[in-house]
């Protein structure tokens, strides 16, 4: 392992000792601290291993996260602005300026293309836009008071995946699977669904940064092979053969030599490789699905976009049925857009065309983990890295709206948390935060926290202290928690 | 040692007013009490602490009289009373926190409040003092760290072994090692030291008829043998590129500007070239630390005759690897201080193994680094602009150059002799009279300022006089008040009419060089079937000689130039443009790329307003080699109707502009047409009748010819000349003169044969003024501080002259970190280099030489290899020779029993270890031991095979063995950086790394089990292993395992891969079936020991 920081902010170096057990600790298996007694063993997890491995009782198991990438805009789902409509095309003015909005004093309000009811039992609050999530409202439990660092796409996709607005941290997809290892152990921790492109802040947004690298999400394509290299390149016969061979020499050649664990770490790769082979395609195969899960999905859609969608968000459920900790899945990517929720024009046309392609899919997932019982244990996350200014330079039938992180939505459902609850207030115009300021750290903190892990004790020595997804922030919200 | 004494004392003395004859008590005091305070108690207990714990100051005496929230901290006779004690002893409160303090320290304190207290730290201070006075002391302590200390003069030690021996090192680590009782391991064996030697000398596996050979000379004479070997692969154009690949690692190489667009990194892989070519030069270190920090700035620049390039000048592209932000911080606050964090932070760890770019927000924790020292090494890196610059070796085009003008002048002699020669017939006054009916319709939208003007309106049916008159009169009037429009609004700041630039202008490249034109010029055709284009006004034309040829204006700051907007006078075409630089945020993204089909115009560029930390504005005309964001993210390179496509990587463009003015001015608009053409027209009397007005038109015509044949057009002429060559009423066509033709054509070869530039975003500090930066409080860039003058870190201060600078600094820098009066250095890479050797360095973190860094393992020896390399002209040849050839190195990797248990980490280097190949060195071993590795040194780099492209952010998919090239060639991507490298560690692009991971994972598996690349490559070897004629399955086997393994396969082993490659096969022909020996050569690439060398 690499003992030095690779951090420019605070670089320093991963301390503690270099001997061989620590090097077997960081390396094959990757697990840590938590996960160390669970998956030494080489067996399936059990309610009583995660018992043993987090700091109290946890109320949810998995994670899927909906990544809304771009910026879904909050004052077109889930926080209505009747202000917005009244004083549309007026000036924003000076007070209405922010540093973590792209704004300007001559900018002009912008109501809403969509209309607001309230849904279920609860009264939950969302837009036309949304009519499938509508539909379990009564689930979802909404934040609207989330305040980004900086209205950009780079910045808050790292802030919100690694805590971290220059990134250089792991996900935490990666600390969830270091923290808590994966229930399967023919499959990782963290999976991400992607849709094959890579978003702005790159593909460090999903990395394992200092954390072993096997804790970086494995990603599975929409289409095709699902994941690199699983594909066996021989029949099920020629490549044991070949594994036969190899496992002989390869023992030989560990006898010999002077640091022998290491290689044999090498050789219980290929047993783990051998068995990935096969149980990620089933896991990820949907067609074992039955036709009504499917067409409750969306895979039957028309729409090619939505179909991808629907089917990552099917596989979704069936990894985290196998034990897979942390699903992500992205959004797909069209018209070639910088990133998909990114509408700075046609914001009527195109969030409508984001919202066909995912909005059934999240809605779906809600409900097939509730008829399941797996609800309960299974957290859906639905966010953005950032909202959309409620203002625009000119109000036309194409305008759109920009960057905006100084309030906005995101939502959750399952796993312990409130169903039909909105939390948090912003300003009668969406432009501010005016109660119950939450950010992404403390986002980070209520998901572990509802996983058994506190927030301030998952840490991974590096840079000469311990780190945290949180760094030094982060509040666990316990008004959002049953 | 008396120095830091003295010094301390000063420090003391000097931040704490009090009388000068100290008494006794007040000694105690600055002796025991002071500095415990200091060290263990302001952080969380001075001004300068972001909140006082506890509301309790330490820093004066008032604060520990008054105390805090619990009560007095000391009352001075009365130690039972002083609570500071019972917090001291862990009674009450449990102060300092981590630690108690050692019992003597407290008793010194209940002295101190026993003797009443003593303290002459009378005032409460300002936070920024207290910052300041508690930084003077760490300061002081923190300097004494063992890396900052100069190199010892250091003897090699005595060893009761000292036959084992064979260099220098040897005989420190035998000394070690006799120290703890340890034997080394025994020599490992030759065909062990040859695959072991050729891995960490090339990162490619030994040839067969290089094993073969070595085993025999080995035999013969072994000694012998091992020097030949090694200055054989020292020789091989491999080993540069492996050791560029390592430091590569270390300024944190990358091709692309990550972010999000991932847009191209002008040059980076001409750097990555330097750095093989001066690694297979053996160029010194010291060198390559003065060209990449300031390799712009040398008095006297590495010119590479061979490969025709200025070397010192792409060093400095070392600044511009890893993530660049587009926009500027006009826009987002941050962009610029983001940039600059990560200069600091590669420079520091690359060249100090210090952590610089952690006192950025406050004064580093633990290490001899101020926030101060931060922000005066931001003005360093930030005074000159970071912008492209030319690498060409200097005089490479002037031959070529010469003859074109030459040539040029031959042509526009004979084409003047033609032309006015024609003149008699041409241009008369009834020929031109027929033509303007003849074109009626063409000219009749004709108007004021356009040369057809008089001519449409003499075409009307008015009588002649009148409208002569008439146009008299409007030509006049217009042109007295534009002239007078002119002279009110704008300061001419050039017109050209001398070649030069105004005062602060700099410039770059041929184009600029060889540009200038005085009015006339022709612009030789180099396409189709006319002589010539046009004619060039007087000015600056890139393209005057070769669009080939490359130029740069850089303007002077904005808001330094007088008036509040500049104008220039521009065309251009080929992604020539100008673009706007606020604090060297040059991705930003208003970007001007001149339409080649546009006439000639003014552009205004007006100063912006500074906010956010933003103190400079540099606008700069470039063509499209010199522009430091071409090609910029897709799409936003737009030029008139044409967008470059996202696959155009924006090499080799015949890009060119012309600038023929400069004014200054304060409000908008540009400076009109004041109708100067007209002059010999309209001046004098009116014409008489139509004939005469068509005389009149001619000679007009006929006199601007006839000056420009004998050199002498006006600005007015070469308009005139101009409107005749577009009228076709001019003999323009090579079929008109043949012997005029044949010297075109004679132009058109010569001019074919210069070669398009060659440029890396690098900097220049041309012109420069040098620049301060503020500090950021708490790194907040909204939260700006004092302003930190310039300079280097202040521990090493009265040592170098960065702070005396007139420019950046950046010379100074360089020549003192190259010099043998810095410590740090020499030892820093003669340690990174060791751990290239030995799989770890004497320090094992090679970035990180500070307190939380590793202590050196030997720290003598590393002296003494610091001096040493130092000695031998920083050679890196040298110093790995001296290495390979140690008897350290040539252990095998057998450990005794003792040796695990005692030293398990192999601190003491009693074997050599058991290493993983790196990611490339596995890649390229596939390539190699296949027989696809094409050996081909440098060039751009190659697109890795991808699954799925991505155009928007040219993630495009190559071949999927990158035509057999070596990794280092394949595009590193920050976004998406070649996956089946990233599967096997290698570093993250963006940061500086000194030492690789090494993981293991079951990704890595099912890599060389399936993936593509893996699968091709057997077949590849299996297809060329049936035609070579090995007559047997053992014959063959033994092939294989020396070509893969370096070694003979045993006894065993033959018939244990005989028996599987028969089980492969289902055909009756063994030794022809490829297919079976493919999979034999697949399960050959998926062995431990292929990736593995011990």
């Amino acid at each position: 392992m690499n003992r030095e920081s690779t951090s420019s902010r605070c670089p320093g170096r991963m301390a503690g000792d270099y001997s061989r057990r620590s090097f077997l600790k960081n390396s094959s298996a990757g697990f840590g601290w938590l996960a160390l007694s669970g998956l030494l063993a080489d067996r399936a997890f059990t309610a009583e291993h995660q018992a043993a491995r987090t700091h109290f009782p946890a109320k949810a198991k998995n994670v899927i996260f909906c990544f809304m990438d771009g910026g879904p805009s909050h004052v077109d789902t889930f926080d209505p602005k009747p202000m917005l409509k009244q004083q549309e095309g007026k000036v924003i003015g000076e007070g209405a300026v922010s540093k973590r909005s792209q704004s300007s004093a001559n900018r002009v309000w912008l109501g809403s293309p969509w209309k607001f009811k309230q849904h279920g039992q609860s009264g939950q609050w969302v837009s036309d836009l949304f009519p499938r999530l509508a539909g379990v409202a009564d689930e979802l439990c909404v934040v609207r008071s989330m305040v980004g660092e900086l209205p950009l796409h780079g910045q808050q996709n790292l802030l919100l995946h690694t805590g971290r607005i220059l990134g250089q941290a792991p996900s935490m997809g990666a600390w969830v699977s270091y923290g808590l290892g994966s229930e399967n152990q023919n499959l990782p921790g963290y999976v991400l669904l992607n849709n094959d492109w890579v978003p702005n802040g790159g593909l460090e947004n999903f990395g394992s940064s200092y954390l072993p690298a096997s804790h970086a999400a494995t990603m599975l394509r929409p289409q095709g092979v699902p994941v690199d290299n699983i594909k066996p390149s021989d029949s099920l016969t020629l490549q044991q053969r070949k594994l036969a061979l190899l496992a002989e020499q390869d023992r030989e050649f560990a006898a010999q030599a002077a640091d022998g664990s290491v290689i044999e770490g090498a050789i219980a790769n290929y047993e783990t490789a051998f068995r990935m082979q096969s149980a990620v395609p089933i896991v990820a195969n949907i067609s074992r699905e039955t036709k009504h899960i499917q067409k409750l999905y969306g895979v039957n859609s028309k729409d090619t976009h939505q179909q991808l969608y629907a089917s990552q968000a099917l596989r979704a459920r069936r990894l985290v049925e196998a034990g897979v900790r942390f699903v992500e899945i992205t959004c797909p990517s069209f018209d070639g857009n910088n990133s998909p929720w990114d509408q700075h024009s046609q914001i009527k046309k195109n969030h409508e065309k984001n919202a066909r392609v995912t909005e059934q899919s999240v809605a779906a997932l809600i409900i097939d983990l509730k008829q399941r019982g797996l609800l309960d244990e299974t957290i859906v996350v639905w966010a953005g890295e950032m909202g959309r200014t409620p203002h625009t330079p000119k109000v036309t039938p194409t305008c759109g709206r920009d960057h905006h992180v100084n309030g906005y939505s995101l939502c959750m459902a399952g796993g312990g948390f409130k169903g039909g609850v909105a939390y948090g207030q912003t300003d009668e115009f969406g432009n501010g935060v005016v109660e119950n300021k939450a950010d992404i750290h403390d986002i980070h903190a209520t998901l572990l926290n509802q996983l058994g892990v506190n927030h301030e004790h998952l840490t991974f020595r590096h840079g000469g202290r311990d780190q945290r997804l949180t760094d030094e922030h982060g509040r666990v919200i316990k008004e959002l928690l049953q | 040692m008396t120095r830091i004494i003295t010094y301390l004392l000063i420090v003391l003395f000097s931040t704490a007013p009090m009388s000068i004859c100290a008494d006794e008590k007040t000694e105690f005091f600055e002796k025991k009490i002071r500095p415990v305070l200091v060290k263990h108690c302001y952080e969380c207990h001075s001004a300068a602490s972001d909140e006082a714990k506890g509301k309790l100051l330490l820093d004066f005496r008032g604060g520990l009289r008054k105390g805090g929230d619990s009560g007095p901290a000391v009352v001075p006779g009365k130690p039972k009373q002083s609570l500071i004690l019972e917090a001291l002893r862990y009674e009450s409160f449990e102060m300092p926190p981590k630690k108690k303090l050692p019992a003597a320290v407290i008793a010194d304190f209940e002295q101190w409040i026993r003797q009443g207290a003593v303290d002459p730290r009378d005032k409460a201070l300002s936070p920024a003092e207290a910052a300041a006075s508690t930084w003077k002391l760490q300061l002081a302590e923190r300097s004494r760290w063992w890396s900052l200390q100069p190199l010892r003069n250091v003897s090699p030690p005595a060893v009761r072994k000292s036959a084992w021996s064979k260099e220098t090192i040897d005989r420190f680590v035998r000394s070690a090692l006799e120290r703890a009782n340890l034997p080394p391991a025994t020599p490992a064996r030759a065909e062990t030291l040859l695959r072991r030697l050729s891995f960490v000398l090339t990162g490619l596996p030994p040839k067969p008829e290089q094993v073969q050979a070595f085993s025999l000379a080995s035999s013969k004479d072994a000694e012998e043998a091992l020097i030949q070997l090694v200055d054989e692969l020292l020789a091989s154009p491999h080993f540069g590129e492996r050791f560029a690949r390592h430091w590569m690692d270390v300024v944190r190489y990358t091709d692309t500007y990550g972010y999000e667009w991932d847009t191209p990194a002008k040059g980076s892989w001409e750097y990555r070239d330097y750095l093989t070519r001066a690694f297979n030069d053996d160029i010194g270190f010291d060198q390559l630390i003065r060209e990449q920090i300031a390799g712009d700035l040398l008095p006297q620049p590495r010119i590479n005759k061979r490969a025709g390039v200025n070397e010192s000048m792409i060093g400095p592209m070392f600044y511009h690897m890893g993530e660049h932000r587009h926009g500027n911080s006009l826009q987002f606050n941050g962009i610029h201080q983001e940039m600059v964090n990560n200069k600091i932070d590669a420079f520091s760890k690359a060249f100090l193994a210090m952590t610089v770019s952690c006192a950025r927000c406050h004064d580093h924790k633990l290490d001899a680094i101020s926030q101060a020292d931060y922000y005066a090494l931001a003005g360093v890196f930030m005074t000159p602009r970071w912008t492209s610059r030319l690498i060409d070796a200097p005089g490479k085009n002037d031959a070529a150059l010469a003859k074109l003008k030459r040539l040029r002048a031959e042509i526009h002699k004979r084409i003047g002799a033609a032309w006015t020669a024609k003149s008699g017939t041409l241009m008369t006054g009834p020929s031109l009279r027929k033509w303007a009916h003849e074109n009626r319709p063409s000219l009749k939208s004709a108007k004021l300022g356009g040369i057809s003007w008089p001519l449409a309106q003499l075409l009307s049916e008015k009588d002649t006089t009148e409208t002569w008159s008439w146009l008299t009169t409007e030509w006049r009037t217009t042109r007295a008040s534009r002239l007078k429009a002119n002279a009110d609004k704008f300061t001419v700041l050039s017109d050209f009419h001398e070649p030069g630039f105004p005062p602060g202008w700099s410039v770059e490249g041929d184009g600029i060089a060889h540009g200038y034109v005085a009015d006339g010029a022709p612009l030789v055709s180099l396409t189709g079937n006319t002589l010539i284009d046009e004619l060039l006004p007087r000015g600056y034309h890139t393209h005057a000689i070769s669009s080939t040829l490359p130029g740069a204006v850089r303007l002077p700051a904005q808001n330094s130039v007088p008036g509040s907007v500049v104008s220039l006078e521009l065309r251009g075409g080929e992604w020539a443009g100008h673009l706007v630089v606020p604090q060297n945020a040059f991705q930003n993204e208003p970007l001007t790329f001149y339409d080649a089909s546009a006439s000639r115009k003014w552009v205004s560029i007006t100063d912006v307003g500074l906010k956010n930390g933003v103190t400079r504005v540099f606008p700069e005309l470039v063509t499209a080699s010199l522009h430091p964001n071409f090609p910029p993210r897709t799409g936003l390179a737009k030029a008139g109707k044409v967008t470059l496509a996202s696959q155009d990587d924006g090499f080799n463009k015949r890009s060119w502009f012309s600038l023929t003015g400069i004014v200054g001015h304060k409000a908008g608009g540009t400076p009109a047409d004041t109708l100067e053409v007209f002059a010999p027209l309209f001046e004098g009397e009116p014409a008489a009748t139509e004939q005469d007005a068509w005389q009149r038109i001619a000679k007009w015509f006929s006199g601007a010819i006839d000056r420009w044949a004998a050199n002498a057009a006006t600005p007015e002429d070469v308009k005139l000349i101009n409107w005749l060559l577009k009228q076709n009423l001019l003999p323009n066509q090579s079929k008109d003169a043949p012997n005029i033709a044949s010297l075109v054509k004679q132009y058109r070869e010569v001019e074919a044969g210069i070669a398009f530039p060659r440029s890396v975003n690098s900097m220049d500090e041309r012109g420069v003024a040098s620049l301060n930066y503020r500090l950021n409080v708490r790194g907040n860039v909204d939260e700006e501080g004092p302003m930190i003058p310039h300079n280097f870190l202040e521990v090493f201060v009265g040592k170098h002259q960065v702070a005396e600078s007139q420019g950046s600094g950046r010379l100074e820098l360089a020549e003192y970190l190259s010099s043998r009066n810095n410590p740090q250095t020499a030892r820093v890479y003669v340690n990174r280099v060791w751990q290239s050797v030995f799989g770890r360095g004497i320090v094992a973190t090679p970035n990180d030489f500070g307190k939380l860094g590793d202590q050196p393992s030997h720290p003598e020896l590393l002296d003494w290899l610091a001096a040493q390399f130092m000695k031998e002209g920083w050679s890196t040849k040298k110093l790995v020779r001296r290495l390979v050839l140690s008897q350290t190195f040539r252990q095998s990797s057998t450990v005794t029993q003792a040796a695990a248990d005692r030293d398990p980490d192999n601190n003491l280097l009693h074997h050599y270890p058991t290493r993983r190949l790196e990611a490339e060195a596995i890649r390229d071993s596939l390539l190699a031991v296949s027989g696809r590795l094409d050996p081909q040194l440098f060039g751009p780099p190659i697109n890795p095979p991808r699954l799925v492209e991505d155009a928007a952010k040219r993630l495009f998919s190559g071949p999927l063995d990158s035509n057999g090239r070596r990794s280092i060639y394949m595009k590193m991507s920050i976004m998406d950086p070649p996956k089946f490298l990233v599967g096997f560690n290698l570093p993250d692009l963006k940061l500086p790394t000194g030492r690789r991971d090494v993981t293991n994972g079951p990704s890595q598996a099912l890599a060389l089990l399936n993936n593509p690349l893996v699968v091709q490559l057997s077949e590849h070897w299996a297809a060329s292993l049936v035609k070579d004629g090995q007559r047997t399955p053992d014959e063959r086997i033994r092939v294989m395992f020396i070509r893969a393994l370096g070694r003979k396969p045993s006894d065993k082993e033959l018939q244990r891969w005989t028996e599987a490659v028969s089980s492969f096969s289902e055909s009756s022909k063994l030794m022809t079936d490829k297919a079976a020996w493919a999979e034999l050569a697949h399960v050959l690439f998926n062995l431990k020991e292929f990736i593995y060398y011990r």
